[in-house]
């Protein structure tokens, strides 16, 4: 290697890896020459003011050999001649040539900002963007979302095309439901893989000022190398690095916010309902005198605390990171909290003459939490249908209950009485070890061992309906679980460059074994108040044999055996072939193995001869990929008889436990499938000004598990857990980046994402097992109307509404129903059958949409996140049970209003289609104002911005409910809006950077 | 490619050791057991047994269970939508006798049933492990008669049901449908092959098992019921079967009625075979709650706001003679006191279960009287410790009188029933206990007849009912006792007359059997609908 023209270096600079450059740049200088004339001096920082050591200075169309800037980012250095110009690179910054004028310069590296340049995360290793073959989105640093962010998925929320990321709840403790392109298992609950450097786990087990780049591997020929889980995309979080020398900085991040509910239910209150009763009408409640906002009693305005100190120094030998995180947020609901430490330490080590590189990791977090969602859940639902004439106390001060009513209590006493205390801890240890044994070719090591841990305490006073109706005299428990996980990888890699061609070869083993184990206590009837969950021996239960307990044990493994080919002609032409074999513990004996291979290839066209002069456009290129991806279920030993004891058998005189199945086996247990096709184009014109990219894909899913219905007989059990269906889902995704306006000072650049997915279900059967009409009813209302919500039928999208079609009233009231036939019925209970009903509408959004658009002017920068969903609809649960005259609690300040503008509803709540609403939406879900200061007038100071920021804004619908961004878990009942969903919040907040 | 053979070395000789250690896929299973590692001994025997047994109590008491199903289709009981609380839905169609496939209760039955039969074929596959085991046929037998009694039940309700009799069946296997007959057959086989090897006595080692005498008890109601399952009737075999129950000497009334359903009834005299509860550790009953009101809890001090479900049809609760204890016995009305005597107000006002119903579709709280006469315990939860007599002396002598009503002798069916009345009569007016022949030969004094809000809008009363007296007899003694549906059918009122909402509807005859679940017609081919149902 023998480099002495600048514009090759240049060129190399942008496009080498990290790692390989100081060493190149250590290379240059020793080969090239200086020849003394002018001294000059300088200083390189970036725009944080932060310096940067380890960059190449060197002086342009002279034979001046170059120096390197210093640990404090100064460097000096003689030139050959006079006005010369200097041309400052390195890695991941654009390169600068800048005029010397006098004898002091001070340059300010940017960031590159070019994406093709960029190094993408990809499986095993990075990428260099241009050479990306599948569907990858990558998000930097620069590009997150700053506010109220609870966890990493906040960063990228409408960022990434076919990613949705919705949390939908205003609990501080919540995670989000994450889904890539559609629904494409039936399993609940299987998000896309996350793996934080590496290793799998949570997305919110890392602190969101600790991440450097999120990348997202869309589809299955990106994904593949990841074989098991890959099927719902893949999720790497990197964390930052140190890798230059650099002089010891602190970074301070904070932000505290204050939230309120983005909306709330209106309820009759007391006036309304007294005003009500005055006109005749007839009120389910005596009037008590007092005049009670329930849900003001248990709720105030939410607040939250983030500070974020990180730690980092060293030189390119030697050099780590460490990061300390402390949040504390207080949720809307009283007693709703999560208050979280996230300690962080990197360190990278190099050894004989860098052929030798060690990354040790360490990750631990701690967090605790109060009410989970159920319990407030639960007050929130009382709060809204108590008699809001009812005081909150009676005048002895004990809560005021009224146990004539059914499931009717007094929800302070429940936020007030409950104790929960719930406490997670997350550790991680990683070790990365890279040997580099010939150039190019080096293996890696990687050990991790991760644990979570949860335990969690919870309690109900005497003043809590469970003792003052439920006669419990005082309710105490305590659970804990554990996960562990041990990882291994051995990797070997292969780099080559001759002449045009370029490769890259992988192979590795990956060897994971988890072990799951847990304990649960519980007691009742204390003989105090003062214990709370901490003496659970002290309950009366236990002795009298009505106690619970319980403990479990599991354990799983999972192999996989990898290897990669990348291949580029000329920068022009790129492939990629990629296997998998992997085997999990889970299955059946002769299915534990699967294979998961995947191609991909890219065509650069901009490189070709036609294009190359056309100055317009930068890049251009298509990608193509296929690729198979497969999903474990959750459980271990399905495949495998197992016995439990269960149940007492009275045997004269004596209780004797039963030996009963656990669960009906499979051993045909084997890998759920996703094949998917993937077309890309990147694009880049006008000097990149509008870049983005477009995909479609394909993707079909075959022997899908789930827990099929089996019949009974001849199976015990009515369900067994199989791979049976078939599911497609066709879509599109579309990136558009674009600077509108770019002048000196200010510059808007706007970045639109936009999706499309197109589910199918395709099959419900196999040889071995048939449903009849090929179709299952699914979800259900909840207490007291008892109808399934959804229909799952082959042909049919996942996510129907399955119902009666409401479409006019009588004069008294009855709901008349369209039956499919089109003739229209009063309903009667004798209608509540399959026959009468037909599909409501569908609860996926057809299409999602994101549009980040940043101003910057001067110092100031103005960023503002739209996202949208459209073409779906919602079942508005508060109004299916609280618009409704006939209940005996608290209704919606509608239920008498007239329905279809004709009469006032005269019908048991039940499950129609006029609760069934339009769900589309645009949401302002974040607006952040920063200003970066000026330090010069501080020395100590290397860099300072303040930011202003608000979160769920506003949002335009016609939807009626609270918001119709709504929780999304089952992927099977999509569209039900829970009546108890703790109501999304709406934040404002103050935030500072600093670094020191 | 010089360095590529390098790698391929590398890559080879590195697989090659990863592969001998770490493809190993085994797990270790901690907290269950694993069949194939297991070798059952004769002292699993009573673990193997156990969940056969088990499955009685959910059979019996379950949600959508037999107690929901016999009673909530009948004119003694109803499940309305109560304003404001719930229930209504399909406990409408199933008081309107509306029902289609997709039907709760009959998916609970056909569950529960059939959890059963695999529980009996689970065990018996399991017991063929065990090397050696004594009385090894008995034990066979005494699981395929309770096997043949859930068959029993399967016949009663949907008659034409699959007869499986295996455990382990080959891969992709569907049973095919057996008709009513076939299993009418198979019923009366098993049950006449048990007779010799089950115990014949009466004592705590047989209580909630399957004796001589329970085998005889359901021979005498399949017989009892054969012209409904099988277009024969078998009066005389039904006789044969609880005279020998009755002669047996072992069995005796208890002197007082609601003896019968005490908590502690394990030492009742009268029972033949009855389903073990126990609060603790066998839970499955929930009667207080289904059916009382929320502020009922202060009268029992229960742990808990029971559900406000299940009422008693005031045209069954004005079919009662006012000196029959069993109207108190059974029933709770009337103004409400907490268990020390106080009133209970609710609004202002002292609550009162009253002898009234607006309609199914909608009734305030406190409509309708509630069923008592299981003993509600002080500080009760949701569960309770009565042992349900499944099969007890009274019903033995009911069947005998009815086998007698039906072949010619009505004063001594008469007699019969005369006697069993004398407990309920001793202490208000004895002369009322005695009944004539010609009283249970005519009509029921059930003022049939759609009701509404307190008025029979079309009166069509019972005294066209044959033996109309005697199924009369058979409510008060068994009303929650989950015979009614079996009862109705039998005596031809089914589909024939109207009480509270539901409106005799002749062309719904079909409805006497059940529709089998939709859930299953789904997942097995073979099976088909029982006729009248949309297909």
């Amino acid at each position: 290697m023998n480099f002495t023209n600048h514009s090759v270096l240049q060129n190399f600079g942008n496009k080498l890896f990290k790692k390989k450059l100081g060493f190149t740049i250590f290379f240059l200088f020793t080969v090239l020459v200086s020849v003394a004339q002018t001294k000059i001096q300088g200083s390189i920082k970036d725009i944080h003011g932060v310096p940067i050591s380890g960059v190449s200075i060197m002086e342009k169309n002279t034979s001046n050999n170059g120096v390197l800037s210093d640990f404090d980012g100064n460097f000096q250095m003689t030139l050959q001649k006079a006005n010369s110009k200097l041309v400052v690179s390195y890695i991941g910054f654009a390169s600068q040539e800048v005029t010397v004028s006098g004898n002091k310069v001070e340059v300010v590296l940017i960031e590159n900002t070019e994406q093709l340049a960029d190094v993408v995360v990809v499986g095993y290793g990075t990428q260099k963007k241009s050479r990306v073959t599948s569907a990858i989105a990558s998000i930097k640093e620069k590009d997150f979302t700053r506010g109220d962010i609870r966890d990493a998925s906040d960063l990228i929320r409408g960022k990434v095309a076919g990613l949705s990321i919705s949390n939908g709840s205003g609990d501080p403790s919540a995670t989000p439901n994450i889904s890539l392109r559609g629904v494409s298992t039936l399993l609940g609950g299987a998000g896309p893989l996350v793996l934080i450097n590496g290793v799998p786990g949570s997305i919110d087990t890392v602190a969101p000022n600790e991440i450097a780049s999120i990348d997202v591997l869309k589809d299955a020929s990106a994904a593949a190398i990841y074989g098991t889980r890959g099927a719902n995309g893949v999720i790497l979080i990197t964390t930052k690095t140190v890798n230059k020398d650099m002089p010891s900085t602190i970074t301070y991040s904070g932000f505290t916010s204050v939230s309120d509910f983005a909306n709330k239910a209106k309820f009759l209150d007391a006036g309304q309902q007294r005003s009500l009763r005055s006109q005749g009408f007839t009120i389910p409640f005596a009037d008590g005198g007092a005049s009670t906002d329930w849900l003001k009693e248990i709720s105030g305005s939410g607040f939250s605390q983030n500070h974020n100190l990180a730690f980092k120094g060293g030189n390119a030998k030697t050099n780590y990171i460490v990061n300390l995180n402390y949040v504390d947020q207080t949720g809307v609901f009283k007693n709703t909290f999560n208050e979280e430490y996230r300690f962080s330490f990197d360190v990278n080590h190099s050894m004989f003459n860098d052929k030798l590189r060690v990354n040790l990791g360490l990750l631990n977090g701690t967090r605790n939490m109060g009410l989970d969602e159920g319990t407030v859940g639960y007050a929130y639902r009382q709060s809204m249908i108590r008699n809001p004439t009812a005081p909150v106390y009676n005048p002895d001060g004990t809560y005021n209950e009224d146990p004539a009513k059914f499931q009717y209590y007094n929800p302070v006493a429940i936020v007030n009485e409950t104790i929960q205390d719930r406490k997670d801890t997350w550790q991680r240890f990683t070790a990365n070890l890279t040997l580099d044994l010939l150039p190019g070719w080096d293996v890696g090591a990687m050990f991790a061992k991760n644990r979570n841990t949860g335990f969690n305490g919870y309690a109900e006073t005497k003043k809590h309906y469970s003792n003052t109706i439920n006669k419990r005299n005082g309710v105490a428990s305590r659970d804990t679980g554990n996960t562990d996980n041990d990882y291994m990888e051995l990797t070997t890699k292969y780099h080559k460059k001759l002449d045009k061609h370029e490769f890259t070869v992988l192979g590795g083993y990956s060897y994971q074994y988890s072990m799951n184990e847990g304990f649960s206590a519980s007691n009742y009837d204390f003989p105090t108040d003062s214990f709370s969950y901490n003496n659970l021996g002290s309950g009366n239960a236990l002795t009298d044999g009505k106690a619970g307990m319980s403990s479990y044990k599991n354990d799983n493994k999972l192999i996989g055996f990898f290897g990669r080919l990348n291949y580029d002609f000329n920068n022009k032409y790129d492939l990629l072939v990629s296997i998998r074999r992997e085997g999990s513990s889970k299955f059946g004996a002769n299915y534990q193995w699967g294979n998961f291979p995947a191609v991909s290839a890219g065509w650069s066209i901009n490189k070709e001869s036609f294009l190359e002069d056309v100055a317009a456009i930068n890049n251009l290129k298509i990608r193509a990929g296929y690729g198979v991806t497969g999903v474990i279920p959750n459980d271990s030993y399905m495949s495998k008889t197992l016995y439990n004891y269960s149940g007492y058998f009275f045997n004269n005189g004596q209780w004797i436990k039963g030996l009963v199945p656990a669960s009906n086996p499979n051993p045909d247990l084997r890998w759920e499938k996703t094949t998917e096709v993937n077309i890309g184009l990147d694009f880049g014109f006008a000097n990149n000004r509008i870049s983005g990219s477009f995909d479609v894909y394909n993707k079909k899913t075959s022997d899908m598990l789930w827990n099929y219905g089996v019949p009974t007989p001849p199976y015990l059990f009515p369900t067994m857990t199989a791979n049976v269906g078939k599911m497609e889902n066709k879509g599109f995704e579309v990136l558009l980046n674009t600077i509108p306006v770019k002048t000196e000072n200010f510059v808007w650049n706007s970045s639109m994402t936009f999706s499309h997915n197109k589910n199918k279900l395709t099959s419900l059967s196999n040889d071995l097992y048939k449903i009849e009409g090929d179709y299952l009813n699914v979800g259900n209302t909840g207490d007291p109307i008892s109808f399934a919500t959804h229909r799952l039928e082959v042909g049919q999208s996942i996510g129907n509404f399955w119902g009666l079609k409401s479409v006019d009233i009588t004069t008294d009231g009855k709901w008349i129903v369209e039956l499919p036939d089109g003739t229209r019925q009063t309903l009667t209970t004798a209608m509540y059958n399959d026959n009468n009903k037909q599909y409501l509408g569908n609860g996926i959004p057809q299409y999602y949409a994101g549009w980040t658009n940043t101003f910057s002017y001067k110092k100031f920068d103005l960023s503002v996140i739209l996202t949208g969903a459209f073409d779906f609809q919602i079942l508005n649960s508060q109004r299916m049970f609280y618009e409704n005259p006939t209940i005996a609690y608290n209704m919606l300040d509608t239920a008498y209003d007239k329905v279809y503008d004709k009469a006032v509803l005269n019908y048991n709540q039940t499950y129609v289609s006029y609760y069934i609403e339009q769900g589309d939406y645009v949401k302002v879900d974040n607006v952040t104002l920063s200003y970066n200061f000026d330090v010069k007038p501080f020395k100590f100071l290397s860099a300072m911005r303040l930011y202003v920021s608000g979160n769920n804004l506003g949002t335009f619908t016609k939807y009626k409910g609270l918001d119709p961004e709504i929780k999304r878990e089952d992927p099977l009942t999509q569209g039900m809006d829970n009546r108890d969903k703790y109501p999304s919040t709406r934040s404002f907040t103050l935030g500072l950077n600093v670094t020191f | 490619m010089k360095n590529k053979n390098i790698i391929y070395k590398f890559l080879v000789s590195g697989m090659f050791l990863l592969g001998a250690g770490c493809t190993n896929l085994d797990e270790t299973v901690y907290d269950k057991v694993v069949a194939e590692d297991t070798k059952f001994t004769a002292e699993d025997l009573n673990s193997i047994v156990a969940p056969a047994y088990n499955s009685f109590r959910q059979i019996y008491a379950d949600w959508d269970a037999a107690f929901n199903l016999y009673e909530d289709s009948s004119d003694l009981m109803v499940t309305p939508q109560r304003n404001g609380i719930g229930w209504g839905d399909y406990y409408i169609t199933m008081h309107l006798h509306t029902y289609e496939a997709p039907l709760p209760h009959a998916e609970g039955n056909w569950n529960y049933l059939f959890n059963g039969v695999n529980n009996v074929n689970k065990a018996i596959f399991q017991i063929e492990q065990i090397p050696d085991l004594e009385n090894r046929e008995a034990v066979y037998q005494e699981l395929k008669a309770l096997r043949a009694i859930y068959y029993y039940l399967l016949l009663d309700n949907f008659r034409n049901v699959p007869i499986v009799t295996k455990y382990d069946f080959p891969k992709g296997y569907l049973p095919t449908q057996n008709t009513g007959k076939e299993v009418y057959d198979f019923v009366e086989s098993e049950l006449k092959a048990a007779l010799p090897y089950l115990s014949d006595k009466n004592d705590s080692a047989t209580y909630g098992k399957i004796t001589t005498w329970a085998v005889k008890m359901t021979l005498a109601k399949l017989y009892l019921n054969a012209e409904v399952y099988i277009g024969t009737p078998k009066w005389t075999e039904a006789l044969a079967e609880v005279n020998d129950v009755i002669n047996s000497g072992l069995f005796s009334l208890n002197s007082n009625y609601l003896d019968n359903f005490k908590i502690k009834n394990e030492t009742s005299p009268e029972e033949i075979l009855s389903i073990p509860f126990d609060q603790v550790k066998a839970p499955g009953t929930s009667w207080p709650f289904r059916t009382l009101a929320a502020p009922s809890q202060a009268t029992y001090e229960l742990a808990g706001g029971p559900w406000n479900g299940t009422g008693g049809i005031p045209q069954f609760i004005d079919t009662y003679d006012p000196d029959d204890q069993r109207l108190k016995d059974c029933w709770l009305g009337g103004k409400q006191y907490t268990s020390k005597g106080d009133p209970i107000m609710v609004d202002g006002k002292q609550f009162e279960y009253i002898n009234y119903m607006t309609n199914v579709n909608g009734c305030e709280p406190n409509e309708g009287y509630r069923m008592v006469k299981y003993e509600i315990g002080t500080g009760d939860i949701a569960q309770t410790s009565n042992d349900v007599p499944f099969y007890r002396l009274a019903d033995a002598m009911m069947i005998k009188a009815e086998c007698l009503l039906r072949t010619g002798d009505a004063n001594g069916a008469a007699a019969i029933v005369t006697q069993i009345r004398q407990r309920n009569f001793k202490n208000t007016n004895p002369a009322k206990a005695t009944v004539t022949g010609a009283k249970l030969l005519g009509g029921s004094v059930y003022k049939y007849g759609t009701y509404e809000a307190g008025v029979i809008t079309n009166l069509e009363g019972g005294a066209d009912i044959q033996y109309g007296g005697f199924l009369d007899e058979l409510a008060w003694e068994f009303v929650g006792e989950a015979h009614r549906k079996q009862d109705l059918i039998r005596f031809g009122v089914y589909s024939t007359k109207s009480w509270f909402s539901n409106k005799a509807n002749p062309q719904g005859a079909f409805r006497a059997i059940l529709p089998i679940p939709q859930v299953q017609l789904e997942r097995n081919s073979n099976l088909k609908q029982n006729p009248g149902y949309i297909q």
